[in-house]
């Protein structure tokens, strides 16, 4: 959340660089800047300097990233874990597909649809569950994360089957998207969604979220009710995962159940572990890692690319190195290794004086 | 034992114990203690270790649900709650909040952010409201932002108001605490042994601000202390409690003289 990478002002101009500094300091200049440049990857590609395939890559890096960041809610603030963001994902996939498809609903107003049934289950689903502490939430998406699965197979009516459903790119005020145009929109939702979660987790909400994660009873005894901000929490956690199974429906345009299994859920888990708790950025970087360097990188290595599922070997052994020597995630490493910088510099200069 | 200190409920009466009980299994951690507080008074709740005394905090605040017993607050509108079987989150609404033993504060957040906490319940936009930047949140939080450094000040750690809570000496963060509660406009502070761990000097402080909080806030202040000399110093009236029973109320030096309390923390005469 916090952007720490702000280079020095040049020292000439005060006022001038006071301001620009406030100007680079601002987070939201910050996430506009990063999703202008998210946004030239398709210049890139018709340039043919990256590969076609690479803004499919991308595209599904910025959807799990929407998904993530609502995980990222969840376990980063509350402690608490669900396991069933890839039914959730799979429910938005598949109504949003049915609404524009089958019943020629307009985009926007599939997509809100979609949003809304996603969080009228889990606020039943945590209804149930979020009243005990601990493992319940876990335990009780498991479950419905597989219930969804078995009516993705069995509603073939609506879902296709096992066979999956199809959509086409999205149409928004008319125009019809194509691959390229769809990214861009993908880029904007993920920058809303993150402008809209900073907001959140900067105001009385977000300090309401810190103070139950740092001590719950200080959180109660300051009128917090624990168990209404936990069901917030997890019905946006919901909606995002909704909202990233949607885009992942009009992107991709298609949708099989099995893609909507607890592997993805766990993958998504990965993300957030990885990329850093608590941290915007940290989690782009994170579903980079997970479910872009696979793929782009890994796959092109002679003996080792062959291996079948190397991408869950990579992740498994990345979580266990991220675990042991970074708890804080990816996101800290510039960070440190800033520290680190400084440290080698004055060591030069010091070293002297402390061995005296 | 009540009836010792059993002074009809008048307008003056903000906390009003009536026989107050809880278990733990076979142990009685408070037993039958009444005892109560008046408006604007700083009343004190001693005892050994081990007595009862914070147990005594969590029933009247709610972290505990007592056996049996009835706990009477008098709200700002003048009317008399029963606070047993409400919600601890509850608690606040009525005007009574507390500070807990081992300070309990966010350390990832800054120390306004920490005060901006206590005034959860007066924030009124709701999340929607707070994700789109609508005008009401922007209001309130500038408003907010507002009081809690006036809070702040009144505390006097205004210049540190946005540094993290992380790293800052424990003396400090006893302050944060403090200006949290009183960002809720409350009628009666409830403080859990608020001198452990600060040296004379802090003390001295804490002393000079905990008199400062009652006239200007005016408000009633209830404390579980150790250090004596604070408790001696500053409060009107004490309560003496002994392996959760009630031992004695009165001022400072009715409880010096008490020979029930001098036996429980002295012992008895007899050889050691």
């Amino acid at each position: 959340m916090k952007n720490n990478s702000i280079g020095n002002p040049i020292q000439s101009k005060p006022s001038f660089n006071n301001k620009m500094a406030s100007f680079i300091k601002n987070p939201y200049v910050g996430f506009i800047l990063f999703g202008l440049l998210l946004s030239l990857l398709p210049i890139f590609t018709s340039l043919g300097v990256m590969k076609n395939s690479t803004i499919t890559i991308f595209g599904g890096v910025l959807i799990y990233t929407v998904v993530a960041i609502g995980l990222n809610l969840l376990l980063g603030f509350s402690g608490l874990i669900s396991l069933g963001t890839a039914g959730f994902m799979g429910l938005g996939a598949y109504v949003s597909g049915y609404l524009t498809e089958q019943v020629q609903i307009p985009f926007i107003v599939a997509i809100l649809i979609t949003l809304i049934i996603a969080v009228l289950i889990s606020m039943f689903v945590g209804f149930v569950s979020l009243r005990i502490a601990g493992i319940y939430l876990a335990i009780a998406t498991l479950c419905v994360s597989e219930i969804l699965r078995k009516t993705f197979e069995e509603f073939d009516t609506f879902t296709g089957g096992f066979s999956g459903a199809t959509a086409s790119y999205p149409t928004l005020f008319g125009i019809e998207l194509n691959r390229e145009t769809t990214y861009l929109l993908l880029v904007v939702v993920l920058i809303i969604v993150i402008v809209l979660t900073h907001n959140l987790v900067k105001g009385q909400f977000g300090r309401a979220l810190h103070a139950m994660r740092g001590s719950e009873v200080a959180a109660q005894a300051m009128g917090i009710n624990l168990l209404k901000y936990r069901l917030i929490i997890f019905a946006l956690a919901t909606a995002y995962a909704a909202l990233g199974g949607a885009l992942y429906m009009h992107f991709v345009k298609f949708s099989y159940p099995s893609t909507w299994i607890l592997p993805m859920s766990l993958n998504i888990l990965a993300v957030v572990v990885i990329g850093g708790l608590r941290s915007i950025y940290g989690t782009f970087l994170g579903a980079l890692v997970v479910f872009a360097v696979p793929d782009l990188i890994l796959k092109k290595i002679p003996v080792i690319g062959g291996i079948d599922g190397i991408a869950y070997i990579f992740n498994g052994i990345l979580i266990i190195i991220i675990i042991m020597f970074y708890p804080q995630g990816v996101i800290k490493i510039p960070n440190d290794l800033k520290k680190l910088w400084k440290k080698i510099t004055k060591k030069g200069g010091k070293s002297d004086v402390k061995k005296g | 034992m009540s009836k010792k200190d059993n002074v009809q409920s008048t307008d003056d009466v903000v906390l009003q114990l009536d026989a107050l009980s809880i278990n733990f299994g076979g142990l009685k951690a408070v037993d039958d203690l009444s005892f109560h507080v008046n408006r604007k008074e700083i009343f004190g709740l001693i005892g050994p270790n081990g007595a009862g005394k914070t147990t005594a905090f969590n029933c009247i605040t709610q972290f505990y649900r007592p056996t049996s017993g009835d706990v009477y607050f008098t709200n700002k509108d003048g009317n008399k709650v029963n606070l047993v079987g409400k919600k601890t989150h509850d608690i606040i609404r009525l005007g009574l909040v507390r500070t807990f033993q081992n300070v309990e504060v966010i350390k990832e957040l800054t120390l306004i952010d920490n005060v901006l906490i206590g005034g959860h319940i007066d924030f009124r936009a709701t999340a929607f409201e707070q994700a789109f930047c609508l005008p009401r949140a922007i209001h309130e939080e500038k408003r907010m932002r507002e009081k809690a450094l006036d809070a702040l000040r009144f505390i006097g750690i205004e210049d540190l108001a946005d540094e993290l809570a992380g790293g800052q000496p424990y003396g400090i963060l006893k302050k944060v605490e403090m200006a949290r509660t009183l960002m809720c406009n409350p009628s009666l502070i409830i403080l859990d042994e608020p001198a452990a761990g600060l040296n004379d000097s802090e003390t001295a402080e804490l002393t000079e601000i905990i008199r400062n909080i009652r006239d200007h806030y005016n408000c009633t202040i209830l404390l579980v202390e150790h250090d004596m000399r604070l408790v001696m110093n500053i409060c009107d009236r004490i309560c003496a409690i002994s392996f959760g029973k009630f031992l004695a109320c009165g001022t400072p030096v009715e409880i010096q003289n008490d020979k029930l309390v001098q036996k429980a923390y002295l012992g008895e005469e007899d050889p050691v």
